[in-house]
């Protein structure tokens, strides 16, 4: 057990090291979502299923959540990373992952079971990620102060590889902190609910992060009354579409 | 005129404007990075010019990542202006200066608060109707704006030079920003109708319909709630633990 999470820990530290990369340090093509992260961990896991809800919920609750005044905000990508590893561990511990009732149902009652209690045990530990985060920020002046005393100097320097040092930077603190808080999240998942048949009787804790997640979204993008009026004439009218076609 | 081949190192070293990002200098070191093989190459021989050059855009600078192309285009231009003696050496700088404040702005507002939440709402609306395609939508949708820009951008700024703020303010992005966010929620009407009509419960088309409607009320309810908490400075995980807690409490606890 405590090699498959340590290896399972690996790799989830190394695919979310990278894809943390597209967050600040490199392209920003937005590979570092919630939605495309948490599918990415799924694979890799094993339930790219599983994956995509998790990503989908957290891209909606995350949608908004922008560094305005003092308020820092939540890692989205190593948290997804994190929430993502640990709802297919512990679908896995309580054997919703396989077996002669596998399929869309059985996946739905694993991610109901899991998505909730790996959210309120992964947010805590999204703290460890900032810290990594700006430790990173502040080590990165070294590059900058190194370039510059260069060039000041005439000594002719790659100024592109010194600017590669700070992405070399981002992928260790970030690969390293999730290996921290993954190995023994994941290890843990597996010890305890492998005794555990939680299923669905989890379902209202799942359906309020569900609508917590449409109704942070709509608070993120509406600008004005006439922003919900859309999305309620959206809604119907699809509603309205269900019941006739 | 710079080569084809060092716009394109330009290009790509854009992508990287913000792998040294730290607090005191940003995107300084990226930003000196990303134009350093267009400096080169204009200064060609003329060591001395090329290093003043260097010098004098390995600097502070912050702004939009997408929205730094169009000000490296212009560098570049202006950098051959000052080469030729049409500017004056500090003249690429300062017009450095002068625009990173309000192209970031302008990038916040577009890409931040506009396209991104348009695009992760098509992205999760598309998973609920074809599963793993939703991820390659929100990107498809996302990115062909943003590579848009980035190319576009460097060509534009290169080519017009300080011409290039009349051409992003005729682009009108704050107006194109409102248009996507009601989109974006013209699309989260659609998602919330369908996640709801999918659910399990649902038996029938009415039934399912109803689901929809009543779910489209309960958010817009949920909305209206968290903007007032918003409003006192509560954060999104204070809300995620206040109502999770319980209801996994309830769940744990209902089984025994």
């Amino acid at each position: 057990m405590t090699a498959e999470a340590l290896y399972d820990a690996f790799k989830v530290s190394l695919a979310g090291g990278l894809l943390s990369l597209d967050r600040t340090a490199a392209l920003q093509t937005m590979v570092s979502r919630p939605i495309v992260a948490a599918p990415v961990i799924g694979y890799i896991l094993g339930n790219p299923s599983a994956g995509l809800i998790v990503g989908a919920m957290l891209e909606l609750i995350f949608i908004g959540d922008a560094p305005v005044g003092r308020y820092i905000p939540v890692h989205e990508t190593d948290l997804s990373v994190m929430v993502a590893a640990m709802t297919i561990t512990i679908i896995d511990a309580m054997g919703l992952n396989s077996g002669v009732e596998s399929g869309r149902r059985l996946i739905a009652a694993g991610v109901v079971a899991a998505l909730p209690l790996s959210l309120v045990a992964m947010l805590p530990l999204s703290r460890v990620f900032h810290l990594a985060d700006t430790f990173t920020r502040r080590a990165n002046l070294r590059f900058f102060n190194s370039a510059q005393g260069a060039v000041e100097n005439g000594v002719r320097i790659s100024l592109t590889m010194e600017n590669l040092k700070g992405l070399a930077l981002f992928f260790t603190t970030n690969a390293l902190a999730l290996f921290l808080v993954s190995a023994p999240a994941l290890f843990l998942s597996r010890l305890i609910f492998s005794r555990t048949g939680l299923h669905w009787r989890l379902l209202p804790a799942f359906a309020w992060c569900a609508v917590l997640g449409m109704a942070v979204a709509l608070n993120a993008v509406y600008t004005d009354k006439r922003g919900a009026l859309v999305f309620a004439a959206s809604g119907i009218a699809a509603a309205i579409a269900f019941a006739f076609l | 005129m710079v080569s084809k081949y060092t716009m394109l190192r330009v290009f790509l070293g854009s992508f990287f404007i913000q792998s040294a990002w730290s607090f005191e200098k940003m995107q300084g070191l990226g930003f000196a990075a990303a134009i350093s093989p267009a400096l080169r190459e204009i200064y060609g021989d003329d060591e001395k010019a090329g290093n003043d050059a260097v010098k004098r855009h390995l600097v502070y600078y912050n702004a939009h990542p997408y929205m730094a192309s169009p000000v490296i285009g212009a560098v570049m231009r202006l950098e051959e202006k000052a080469r030729d003696g049409e500017r004056t050496p500090p003249a690429p700088a300062e017009f450095k200066n002068k625009v990173m404040g309000p192209y970031g702005a302008i990038g916040d507002s577009f890409f931040w608060s506009g396209l991104r939440p348009l695009a992760s709402c098509a992205g999760a609306a598309a998973a609920i109707f074809w599963g793993i395609w939703g991820p390659v939508i929100f990107l498809a949708v996302y990115n062909t704006f943003h590579l848009w820009m980035r190319w576009n951008g460097l060509k534009k700024g290169y080519t017009l030079g300080e011409g290039v703020v009349g051409y992003i303010k005729g682009l009108d992005l704050p107006a194109w920003s409102i248009r996507a966010r009601y989109a974006a929620s013209a699309m989260l009407g659609l998602l919330a109708a369908s996640a709801a009509a999918r659910i399990p419960v649902s038996a029938g088309r009415v039934h399912a319909a109803g689901w929809a409607v009543a779910t489209v009320i309960v958010v817009s309810g949920a909305a209206f709630l968290l903007g007032i908490f918003f409003k006192k400075g509560v954060s999104i995980p204070a809300i995620i633990y206040a109502a999770a807690i319980p209801l996994i409490v309830y769940g744990a606890v209902s089984g025994f």
